[in-house]
């Protein structure tokens, strides 16, 4: 990468930040994110969990095109197989929850992404409760 | 020149036929420009034209430039500009503006969190049957969020979401019992609120209000009548609705000067608290809402079709009440259910010595009295009189 190659990529990381910025100032009290967590190797939501759900419908709008994005991960503990099975099920379950509620089964878009793009990077075989986690994001 | 001219007007008659071709296409017809662009997902087109449809009334439009905003769609992300257009909507009717409207004041989203206001947005919503906002609704009942904590209306309203949302049942189901403490009955509903949406001639009143925990068994009745003017002195029932929820829709094709207030009332334990009378302006300059002068007394006269004396003296009765701050009506009865006599009826305590007043001033045979009424929560309410006439002064 040439110099002005990276200054130019400098920059527009810049401007991304700059335009970002109204959309985080307007997003100050409500969440742009809200997690639902899970047990071991769990992929049922507990009941302890289902005002994370409530409170993920209580902020999806209504009207075309709003989606919401349900993305799944599970932490570092067992076959990466395994957890990647294990992270499309528990965003499953979070967007079943969420259909139960009333969000559009189409508006809903269900990610499992296993141990890829971990809230917190750990090594292999850390049981790591952020992890196991569904993130439920809206746009 | 001319030449231009010629193209000028071809063009223009293609322009015509173009649009009558896009007129006579079914979608087209429905589906105004600006709309068909939004589908399309063309935002940058689609802006100017739903501004044009917004301003022209559209209600759909304005949802569709909030949304636009809401999410940063042809344009940046703008919080405010989206509350902004969906309030506009829902106050044009939009059900699911009114619901954004809900969300966005409940998450605070862009703004400061309002419950309370964000509870009146979800009742007007959940009235016409929106079944999230029927749950949200419940949810803040629930909790005591922006509204009393309520375990009986919570119920109710996610009842009502539960026969399409299955986690509305699941919430009701775990909703605990309600604790009778804090439980005031004496108590009138609160945030009582209307919102008139819709055309002229399809005028909806999106009637909320909330109330602290009552004892089982209680109801709310929600009264509309005509407001006494310079022009129509007399004050005419519009509606008396009996309902167990905290939220319902009234059709309004009536007189445009009314009056509501909403009661709790409760068969069992004989209690009723009313809200205060506000007013509901309907006309084309409806003014906003200001504070109304509450009626001292609400009187009904009713006499006899073709009982010339008595209508004379109902008249000069009710000019007399009404001086003296009675919202006073005067209605023929239907000839079989006319009385015999001249009898007058008080609902409770309170209008007693008003009814035995008008008792004495009325000519009877043989010395007339005023009767309490049978207590009656959805014909009568607190303070009303009704008088039977027959005869009177030739």
């Amino acid at each position: 990468m040439s110099a002005y190659q990276i200054r130019a990529r400098a920059l527009c990381m810049a401007m991304a930040v700059t335009l970002a910025q109204p959309a985080t100032l307007a997003a100050q009290t409500a969440p742009d994110s809200i997690r639902v967590y899970f047990d071991t190797g769990s992929a049922s939501v507990a009941t302890s969990q289902q005002e994370a759900l409530d409170r993920a419908a209580r902020l999806f709008r209504e009207g075309n095109p709003f989606v919401m994005i349900v993305a799944g991960t599970a932490d570092r503990v067992g076959a990466p197989g395994v957890n990647l099975q294990l992270s499309v099920q528990r965003a499953a379950a979070v967007a079943n929850g969420l259909a139960a509620r009333g969000i559009p089964a189409d508006r809903l878009q269900v990610v499992g992404r296993g141990i890829s793009e971990l809230p917190v990077e750990t090594p292999q075989g850390v049981p790591e409760p952020e992890n196991r986690v569904v993130e439920i994001t809206w746009r | 020149m001319r030449q231009a001219g010629i193209r000028e007007r071809a063009s223009a008659a293609l322009s015509i036929a173009l649009a009558a071709a896009i007129v006579a296409s079914p979608l087209a017809a429905q589906t105004p420009p600006g709309e068909a662009a939004f589908a399309a997902r063309d935002f940058i087109r689609a802006a100017p034209l739903l501004r044009r449809e917004a301003a022209a009334g559209s209600a759909q439009a304005m949802l569709h430039l909030g949304t636009m905003a809401d999410l940063g769609l042809g344009a940046a992300q703008d919080a405010a500009a989206a509350f902004r257009w969906y309030l506009a909507a829902a106050g044009a009717g939009n059900v699911d503006a009114q619901f954004n409207v809900a969300v966005m004041l409940d998450a605070g989203a862009g703004r400061t969190r309002e419950p309370r206001a964000a509870a009146t947005w979800y009742a007007r919503a959940a009235a016409q049957g929106h079944t999230r906002a029927q749950y949200n609704l419940g949810l803040l009942l629930a909790a005591g969020d922006g509204v009393p904590r309520n375990t009986r209306l919570a119920r109710l309203w996610l009842n009502r979401a539960a026969q399409l949302l299955p986690a509305a049942a699941e919430r009701a189901a775990r909703l605990q019992p309600p604790a009778d403490a804090g439980a005031d009955p004496a108590a009138a509903p609160e945030l009582a609120s209307v919102l008139v949406v819709g055309p002229a001639d399809a005028r909806l009143g999106l009637f909320s209000w909330a109330a602290a925990p009552g004892a089982p068994g209680e109801r709310f009745v929600l009264e509309i009548v005509t407001r006494p003017t310079a022009a129509h002195p007399r004050s005419r029932d519009v509606a008396r609705i009996d309902t167990p929820a905290t939220a319902i829709t009234v059709p309004l094709a009536g007189p445009n000067d009314l009056a509501w207030r909403v009661r709790r009332t409760n068969r069992r334990t004989g209690s009723d608290a009313a809200s205060a009378w506000q007013a509901l302006d309907l006309g084309p300059a409806a003014a906003a809402p200001t504070a109304l002068a509450q009626p001292t007394a609400r009187v009904t006269l009713r006499h006899a079709p073709g009982d010339a004396g008595a209508i004379r003296l109902a008249g000069r009765l009710a000019d007399a009440l009404a001086e003296e701050g009675a919202w006073v009506d005067v209605r023929q009865a239907a000839a079989q259910n006319a009385t015999k006599r001249t009898q007058v009826h008080f609902a409770d305590a309170t209008a007693a010595p008003l009814a035995r007043r008008i008792a004495a001033s009325l000519p009877g045979p043989d010395g007339l009295s005023a009767l309490p009424a049978p207590f009656d929560t959805a014909a009568s309410a607190p303070g009303e009189i009704s008088v039977d006439i027959v005869g009177g002064p030739n």
